[in-house]
């Protein structure tokens, strides 16, 4: 209880109050998505006593409550066992996996790890003293708490342990700083997808037959011009018209994804969108005549809110230039892509100056598929100018994604992980999916655990320690494609991560 | 070796298939992903990773031909 001490300002007046320590860890991990969940399960496993913090009643993050069945990226370390452990379950055909299933599978696997996972429960302010973190408060039915903690990862998608600790961050595009569309991802049942794979290819990305519902009057607006994706749940009666599908097509653009406000005003008119588009689909394409809605994902699939100063700026050149770096904890190969901020479309090139001229940059060959063209009908090339037919990207090519993008520049003690790390707009529209996300966490987590063993702050980790120990978790960083120097000195048969709790291993020093 | 395999207009340009096959076969284009069926050793990588199950598997003799 709090008196109603109104000031002249209008501002209310919160008196000074006695905070219960509810909980002390070593490492505590906020948010529990899959940058959350890959930094709990390395920090506990390399020892540390460890805490995830998690806002709603499951983990996963847009892998579940946002109903993203697509766990696209490079897959290694922790990632190899979530895809087995899907498998096991009957949750993962091609590279698909089952939301439902797929909360057991993270359950399991964190609590198997030894992690103490906190659910229900928000952060709403962090704990610094000289600099440096020391815990965060959180709220849940229990009230407002403290829970002290020696490493702190930000693992909450938007910076929001690193904004409370006071960190420089950006946030949407240049310019506007309006973040990319906002999609309400949802799932239909009853569907013959074997009918629909026969019609598709008549019009692949469902462009003509948007167009006709639009004119017909069937579809009010736009929300997007193209069908973005739309992919098979494992586990359904196959052949039986019984398939189910999630559905990347409804959007909201001109977001503010640092406002309640305007997150509360692109939930509703995205259930309002499922509602015109799913009764569009059943009516329009083929394979769908007797489908019915399951669900919209309850978490809105937001793909950028603040992004994290931290001590390196990964940038669209450096993604464009498919750049490796010396301290590399992770690689992806995903491209630009930018679910347009202000209209339908998406956006996967780059307007940059190379060589003394403005070139129009993909990023691999996935670039080809934008949908949204350079102005006055440039060409399309990549980072050395090269055009179609002439564009020569390296099949499987990656970038790298430096250790200096998860440790902020403000604060001790704090990384992130996730899609919040320390990019410019560009960058961060490639290097966010899921399993970059739970590739950052991993090393998020593990650099938490080893700066504590070795009594370091994270920025102050020699890097080779934490490169060496994510290659020993079986965690690719393509050391195979180049060189990391740190990695040339790694005597074979690199020793396995210890399992001790760091905790009594301070203890007893 | 394996199944033959072709990439169907269900592309959606992600790049998996580039990331996971092991003989480097798989390129992009304008109309999505293509098989260097001279280089495809019928592993099905690409097909099993592909999250829009926009890669077909066909009988060796139906894919002549048919690579978009």
């Amino acid at each position: 209880m709090i008196p109603y001490d109104r000031l002249d300002t209008g501002q209310l007046r919160e008196p000074a109050r006695l905070l219960p320590v509810e909980s002390a860890y070593d490492v505590a991990v906020v948010g529990g998505g899959p940058a959350g969940v890959g930094a709990a399960i390395t920090a506990a496993r390399q020892g540390a006593r460890t805490l995830l913090v998690e806002q709603w009643s499951c983990l996963g993050g847009l892998t579940t409550l946002g109903l993203v069945a697509i766990p696209l990226d490079f897959v290694s370390g922790v990632g190899k066992e979530m895809f087995d452990a899907l498998e096991a379950l009957d949750a993962l055909q091609w590279r698909n996996s089952d939301p439902e299933k797929h909360k057991l599978v993270l359950d399991r696997m964190v609590r198997g790890a030894g992690v103490e996972i906190l659910l229900h429960t928000t952060v709403c302010e962090a704990i610094v003293a000289a600099g440096a973190l020391r815990g965060v408060v959180i709220e849940n039915i229990g009230g407002r708490q403290a829970i002290l903690a020696d490493r702190v990862v930000d693992c909450s998608g938007d910076g929001a342990v690193a904004a409370f600790a006071g960190c420089a961050f950006a946030r949407g595009r240049d310019g506007d700083g309006m973040n990319q569309g906002v999609s309400t991802e949802f799932r239909l049942g009853g569907v013959n997808f074997a009918a629909y794979k026969a019609w598709v290819g008549s019009d692949p990305k469902w462009l003509r037959t948007i167009q006709l519902a639009l004119q017909r009057g069937d579809l009010p607006y736009e929300v997007d011009n193209h069908l973005n994706w739309l992919t098979r749940i494992p586990g359904r009666p196959q052949g039986e018209g019984m398939d189910e599908v999630s559905i990347c097509l409804a959007h909201s653009r001109r977001c503010d994804t640092l406002s309640a406000r305007d997150l509360t005003r692109i939930a509703l008119e995205g259930r309002e969108q499922v509602d015109f588009l799913w009764k569009f689909i059943k009516k329009y394409i083929p394979g769908f005549e007797r489908c019915w809605l399951i669900d919209t994902g309850p978490l809105l699939g937001v793909r950028d809110s603040r992004r994290i100063l931290g001590d390196y700026v990964i940038t669209a050149r450096d993604i464009a230039a498919l750049r490796k770096q010396d301290d590399v904890i992770t690689v992806s190969h995903h491209g630009y892509d930018v679910h347009n901020p202000d209209g339908v479309g998406n956006i996967k090139w780059a307007e940059m100056e190379v060589d003394g001229e403005t070139r129009y940059v993909i990023c691999n060959g996935g670039g080809w598929g934008t949908t949204l063209m350079p102005p006055n009908g440039a060409p399309l090339t990549d980072y050395r100018g090269r055009g179609q037919g002439e564009a020569q990207f390296d099949a499987g090519g990656f970038y790298d994604i430096p250790y200096r993008c998860l440790v902020p520049r403000d604060v001790e003690n704090l990384l992130v992980a996730g899609r919040c790390l320390s990019a410019d707009f560009l960058a961060q529209s490639g290097c966010r999916l899921i399993m970059a996300c739970l590739d950052m966490g991993q090393a998020a987590g593990t650099a938490a655990a080893l700066s504590l063993r070795q009594q370091v702050t994270p920025r102050r980790l020699p890097v080779g320690d934490l490169q060496r120990t994510l290659v020993a978790q079986g965690m690719y960083l393509g050391q195979d494609k180049h060189a990391i120097p740190a990695l040339a000195a790694m005597p074979a048969g690199a020793p396995a991560a210890e399992y001790t709790s760091i905790g009594q291993h301070l203890q007893r020093q | 070796m394996g199944e033959r395999y072709t990439v169907t207009t269900r592309c959606t340009f992600c790049g998996q298939c580039q990331v996971e096959c092991p003989v480097a076969a798989m390129g992009m284009s304008a109309r999505g992903a293509v098989i260097d069926q001279g280089r495809c050793v019928g592993c099905g990588n690409c097909y099993r990773n592909c999250a829009s199950q926009a890669i077909d598997a066909l009988a060796a003799d139906a894919a002549e031909g048919s690579v978009p």
